[in-house]
């Protein structure tokens, strides 16, 4: 299971599908304040990044994965900081 | 200068010399894949080995060059004479920005718009594909250009492609997912995910509807990833486009110098508050740091305006310092002067021949262990005949040895010709286009071997020679036709071994030289009285053209017939022990032949004495030597001459031109070497002759050097010296 959801975290590990979005956005629409793990996700489908940008979610975690790290988590930090 | 900085020079002066062969192959034949190939690799690995060094305009050059290459690969464009004008252009420029990185490390400046000129060139030869031209961002693409500095820095100053990829709104039905193309971006420089409109809550958000946005900037050539994107081409548009360099600081440009940084900190120091004490004891140390700094930047100028303020206010003095930490950066480092161009020392050895050296050196140490047990036996008082057998055996073992080492040095001297040759098919090809005369070269003999030095002064020569015969001896394709010979005409080059010379021919089919032209044009010149020029054979006549000042040309073009060249090309060739030989024939052809010995570290020499001194003449001039009877001197006035092979050949006496007394011993008849000065035969009375010598000759050094006439010094066997006489400089 790519994603975790564990009480209040959401731990995103290996490679993460698009199986994986409508749990993951009924999940964030659950949780009064989700807290999100990437740091062990290798990649991410779009369609989940369309959930997490559009949730606008703070990353407690950042993912170690340099493509993601480099280039997904600004678009992700981006949203977040200025709110969406 | 690193080892890998060294090893990048050397290896991309070999991928430019293989790609500039590649070029020309491909220019002759431009359906030869394999050359398409070899000019595509080579200027693959060089890019390659450019961005390593971070040298952003060779690299955008090159990626140029490539990109022309790969539009003629898929058939998009034609390897015609103007692309292959760019592109040895370009290779060219590529040539000397490498031999300026051997000296100074760095690219010229003006490197980044001359990349720029070469890349727009391309372009244009390509047929000025509208998309990507240098100034305007292609349509669609200006997000390029609004990028802020900090997101395409990575990109700065390249060639790179831009992606702009939207993908459809059902595109997850297909089973795309776009974030993993993206990842797949080959050398990606900059991915920015963006969102088509304002995010619905989330609870109206449509997980599988795809409303992201993806630019990106990639390294990698558009083809590459019009592969890449080869599943969603209605999705994604690429461009070529150029990413300026960042305005301000050049990648290359040095950071601002620690030397700056520590004046600007001495100001600072100076202008801190405190008591008057407390800043009249910062001075002098702050005083003493500045000038240390300076005298480490070799800015001894500077120190006057320093000593001038050091005695004024303190504001004043802060003010100077600051000025001169600003100084070196306002008043840009002057260039720094064009280093003399040495000729390369590296010498490339193969391991054999090493190999062979390091055995000879074993049977030396061998050999030599035989001596210390003479001499035990010399102490104990034995037999002299019988140590002298031993002597006599070592000797001549140890001999044999060092003349096999002697041999074995020089042969790692030895080159293949090739070296010299690699440069004429671009000559010949570049000349034959620019006089609009087709030219098919033959070269052969690259693999026969010469010393490095002689094929240093080889190469010079053996340019001017096929040019001279591209541009007199080669008549237009009309004037062939109406000849009766083919419009191609036939350039040979070539080389090879002669009883211890080497042979360097270069022949042409062209319209050969006039003998009677040149016999006019010597006289016209005053060089010839016209009897003395009827008197010349044929061969003769021909062997004029070597002489300063004199050429048959009547036009005087950019390429010869300025009368410099042929002269020049005979002073080469004999500096190094050889000669020139031309035949021709009016209407058929011109053969030059350049005799050079095989190495010139040994010289042979024909020894003579004279007044008790030895002198030697190189063998290469001497044709012979002769008793004449003193009946046999012809005396005009003080002109003295003696008939060789029915010729009259003038006779000078080497005492009077070594300003000797005459010779005033009883004798019977005078010993006369003949010499070949240059086509022109001179008999010289000497004293007596003597052996043939082969000596290491050392030029004359220090006061010696300004001495005319003489070509160096040599030590002969007995200890004696010799010294080797240049004639030309004494006749």
């Amino acid at each position: 299971m790519p994603i975790r959801f564990e009480d209040r975290t959401a731990r995103f590990e290996g490679a993460c599908t698009v199986d994986e979005a409508i749990p993951l956005a009924e999940w964030l629409c659950a949780v009064e304040e989700p807290r999100l793990d990437l740091g062990g996700c290798t990649a991410l489908h779009t369609a989940l990044l369309q959930v997490l940008l559009a949730a606008g979610r703070p990353v407690a975690v950042p993912p170690e994965d340099a493509f993601l790290k480099g280039w997904v988590m600004p678009a992700l930090l981006g949203p977040a900081l200025a709110g969406p | 200068m690193s080892a890998l900085f060294e090893q990048f020079v050397l290896e991309s002066r070999e991928l430019l010399e293989a790609a500039g062969a590649a070029l020309l192959r491909l220019e002759r034949d431009p359906t030869e894949t394999a050359a398409v190939n070899d000019l595509f690799r080579a200027l693959h690995t060089l890019k390659g080995a450019t961005a390593l060094f971070d040298m952003a305009p060779f690299t955008r050059m090159v990626h140029a060059g490539e990109d022309a290459l790969m539009a003629v690969r898929d058939g998009r464009a034609v390897m015609n004479g103007d692309l292959a004008d760019r592109l040895l252009d370009l290779l060219d420029i590529g040539t000397a920005w490498i031999d300026g990185l051997e000296h100074s490390q760095s690219l010229p400046d003006d490197a980044d718009t001359r990349a720029r000129a070469q890349e727009a060139g391309l372009r244009a030869a390509l047929g000025g594909s509208a998309e990507s031209m240098d100034g305007g961002t292609p349509a669609g693409f200006t997000w390029v250009d609004e990028l802020p500095e900090a997101e395409r820095a990575k990109a700065a100053g390249r060639t790179v492609t831009a992606i702009a990829y939207d993908p459809a709104e059902d595109c997850f039905f297909a089973g795309d997912d776009p974030l993993d193309l993206c990842r797949r971006i080959p050398d990606l420089l900059l991915l920015r995910v963006e969102t088509a409109g304002a995010w619905p809550t989330l609870t109206d958000l449509d997980p599988y509807r795809c409303a992201l946005r993806f630019r990106a900037l990639s390294g990698a050539p558009k083809d590459e990833l019009t592969r890449l994107f080869r599943s969603v081409p209605d999705q994604v548009s690429l461009a070529t486009v150029a990413i300026p360099a960042p305005s301000a600081p050049v990648p290359l440009a040095a950071p601002p110098s620690l030397a700056t940084a520590m004046l600007r900190e001495q100001a600072r120091i100076l202008g801190l508050p405190g008591s008057d004490a407390e800043t009249a004891a910062r001075r002098p140390a702050v005083l003493r740091a500045v000038r240390n700094i300076l005298a480490a930047e070799g800015r001894n100028a500077d120190a006057p305006p320093l000593d001038r303020a050091a005695d004024g206010p303190a504001d004043a003095l802060i003010r100077c310092i600051e000025s001169l930490a600003d100084g070196p950066a306002a008043a840009a480092p002057a260039a720094p002067a064009a280093p003399p161009l040495q000729a390369r020392r590296t010498l490339r050895v193969d391991a054999e021949r090493m190999d062979r050296l390091m055995t000879l050196v074993g049977e030396l140490v061998v050999a030599k262990g035989s001596l210390p047990y003479l001499a035990r036996e010399a102490q104990q008082g034995r037999n002299a005949d019988a140590l002298a057998q031993g002597i006599k055996e070592a000797n001549g073992r140890i001999d044999s040895i060092v003349g096999d080492l002697q041999d074995a040095v020089l042969r790692l001297r030895l080159l293949p010709l090739s070296r010299v040759f690699d440069p004429l098919p671009r000559l010949v090809r570049d000349t034959a286009r620019r006089l609009g005369k087709p030219v098919e070269l033959h070269l052969s003999g690259g693999e026969t071997e010469a010393d490095k030095d002689i094929l240093d002064i080889l190469g010079e020569p053996l340019l001017h020679l096929v040019r001279n015969a591209l541009d007199h001896g080669v008549e237009t394709p009309e004037r062939r036709r109406a000849a009766g010979k083919p419009d191609v005409a036939t350039l040979r080059v070539h080389a090879f071994q002669d009883s211890g010379g080497v042979v360097v021919e270069v022949s042409d089919d062209g319209a050969g030289i006039d003998a009677a032209a040149v016999r006019r044009k010597a006289v016209a010149q005053g060089a010839l009285s016209a009897e003395q020029a009827a008197a010349l054979s044929d061969t003769e006549a021909l062997r004029l053209i070597l002489l300063p000042g004199l050429s048959t040309s009547d036009s005087v073009s950019d390429l010869s017939g300025r009368g410099v060249g042929m002269d020049a090309v005979r002073g080469a060739v004999e500096q190094a022990g050889g000669r020139v030989e031309i035949a021709s024939a009016p209407g058929v052809g011109t053969r030059f032949r350049l005799v050079l010995p095989l190495t010139m570290m040994v010289t042979r020499l024909v020894t003579v004495e004279t007044a008790g001194a030895l002198y030697g003449f190189p063998v290469t001039l001497v044709t012979g030597m002769q008793r004449f009877p003193h009946g046999a001197i012809r005396r005009m006035k003080h002109a003295e001459s003696v008939v060789v092979q029915d010729t009259v050949v003038p006779l000078l006496r080497l005492r009077r031109l070594l300003n000797l007394p005459e010779d005033e011993r009883e004798r019977s008849g005078e010993s006369v070497l003949l010499v070949d000065l240059g086509g022109q035969p001179v008999a010289l009375v000497v004293d007596a002759f003597r052996e043939r010598a082969e000596v290491v000759l050392k030029p004359m050094t220090g006061l010696l050097a300004r001495l005319r006439g003489y070509a160096g010094t040599a030590v002969l066997g007995d200890g004696s010296l010799l010294l080797a006489l240049n004639l030309r400089e004494l006749v």
